[in-house]
């Protein structure tokens, strides 16, 4: 049993999907996430284990990345391997048999389209556990606190590329202060410093995907 | 071969055929973070390289100015309107005697397929096209670029290297005036209130031109941003000078 959600856990941290997938290519012919999942389920192993299997195969694909050993092609291949597991325990998450750890709005601010950064985050936070709510790009003001309104316990993360851009970003963070000064806002992006988060009232800034995970982590453990 | 028309006074369309995009696989190795391209990587790079040629659609344009001022400390005037450039990029503008705003972009179609192979959950390739899109851009800037050169010379005029706003500390707000000074909808770009612009694969700019002109290098020492394009473009260059 152990030894099967260790496979899981590797093939995560690899990005390994499923029988067919040719990547990585060390593992083609092998079993992927997909079939190891369906396996693990039919042997009766609890859902949540599985998905802590799964956590802790995105967290070693996320430290990794933070110290430069793999790069955005290894991360997005290991949330396509996530992304399998997920569809398999979609219907206990539905059921409360297992919860997530928390709730993540995430949005590109007003104005801006880029959206690979805040992808990946959205990725890799939901990879570990959590909810998340992808507001897409172009996100105005308006939409994310009609959204928090909705969630109330939920964190959010504030993605810009453009400097103009990140003047938005700080209204946003403002308007969402004053709003609900409970919920935390962690904010990331090119243009973005430790220095101009805290400037703009954010409680955290993530330079990294993992950095997000490890400051809803954080707020977990507070 | 490369087409000129001036559609207007000192304003100039290029037709430039997509054959002109040639995508450096060693710098998208590099951009990527790799040495060497894995197999898989290689693949699909391999794979969407050749389709993004079908889906490029070229449009670039230039306009030449002649009402040029650059005696200020922090900026140069471009047809009586200031341009807040900063020191590094103004500091390379002395001494020229006109200066050209461009525009390219490679189009529309490219986003389109980015956005369908995130729908469909091919996210590794979306990444890659995505950052083959940007290589593809860059090159028809330099297309554009090598073409201004060689124009210029013919007049015995050189010129110098290309700024554009949001980098070398150019703040990205200066591209509406930019814009400004061109024809509306110039190249079928169009730029939103938060200076961006649609199609997101276009690059805008200024080159000066003149007797005195000089190509310098991107002055990336004295510029905080650490993870832009021509940071990156300047690294490789001087990794090809130092394994040559």
């Amino acid at each position: 049993m152990e030894e099967l959600l260790n496979k899981i856990t590797y093939c995560i941290e690899r990005g390994k999907v499923n029988l067919s997938a040719p990547y990585p290519p060390d593992l083609r012919g092998q079993e992927g996430a997909d079939e190891l999942t369906l396996k693990a389920l039919d042997l009766g192993l609890q859902p949540n284990d599985i998905l802590n299997a799964c956590n802790e195969g995105m967290k070693r694909i996320g430290d990794k990345f933070s110290r430069n050993e793999v790069f955005v092609p290894e991360l997005l291949m290991a949330a396509k391997a996530m992304q399998a597991v997920m569809n398999h325990l979609k219907p206990y998450f539905q059921k409360g048999i297992v919860e997530k750890k928390g709730k993540f709005i995430i949005g590109t601010v007003a104005g801006d389209l880029h959206d690979i950064g805040k992808n990946l985050v959205s990725m890799v936070v939901e990879g570990n556990g959590y909810d998340v709510i992808d507001l897409g790009v172009d996100v105005k003001t308006a939409k994310f606190l009609e959204v928090i309104k909705q969630n109330p316990n939920s964190v959010v993360g504030l993605s810009a590329l453009l400097t103009t851009t990140m003047q938005n970003m700080a209204k946003t963070v403002s308007e969402i202060k004053s709003n609900f000064p409970n919920v935390k806002v962690i904010v990331g992006g090119a243009p973005l410093t430790e220095e101009a988060a805290e400037k703009m009232g954010a409680d955290a800034y993530g330079p990294n995907p993992q950095s997000a995970v490890d400051f809803l982590e954080s707020l977990r453990v507070n | 071969m490369i087409e000129e028309n001036e559609i207007d006074y000192n304003t100039f369309i290029l037709n430039i055929p997509s054959e002109y995009v040639s995508i450096n696989k060693n710098n998208i190795t590099q951009i990527l973070g790799y040495n060497t391209l894995p197999e898989h990587i290689e693949e699909i790079f391999n794979e969407v390289n050749t389709e993004i040629r079908k889906k490029i659609n070229i449009n670039a344009g230039y306009k030449i100015f002649d009402d040029f001022d650059s005696s200020f400390k922090e900026g140069i005037s471009i047809s009586n309107i200031f341009f807040y450039t900063n020191k590094i990029v103004k500091s390379q503008l002395d001494n020229i005697d006109k200066i050209s705003a461009f525009v390219v972009t490679i189009g529309s179609e490219i986003e389109k397929w980015i956005k369908q192979l995130n729908e469909r959950g091919e996210l590794l390739q979306s990444y890659i096209v995505d950052i083959i899109a940007s290589e593809a851009v860059e090159n028809v800037a330099d297309v554009l670029h090598d073409f201004l050169r060689q124009k210029m010379n013919q007049l015995g005029l050189n010129i110098t290297n290309r700024y554009s706003p949001g980098y070398c500390n150019w703040n990205v707000s200066e591209q509406h005036k930019l814009f400004s000074i061109l024809p509306k909808n110039f190249c079928g770009i169009r730029l939103t209130e938060s200076a961006l612009m649609i199609p997101i694969k276009s690059i805008s700019g200024i080159i000066g031109i003149g007797k005195n002109a000089k190509w310098r290098e991107y002055m990336c020492n004295r510029c905080d941003v650490k993870d832009c394009t021509y940071r990156t473009k300047v690294m490789l260059r001087r990794k090809k000078i130092n394994t040559a």
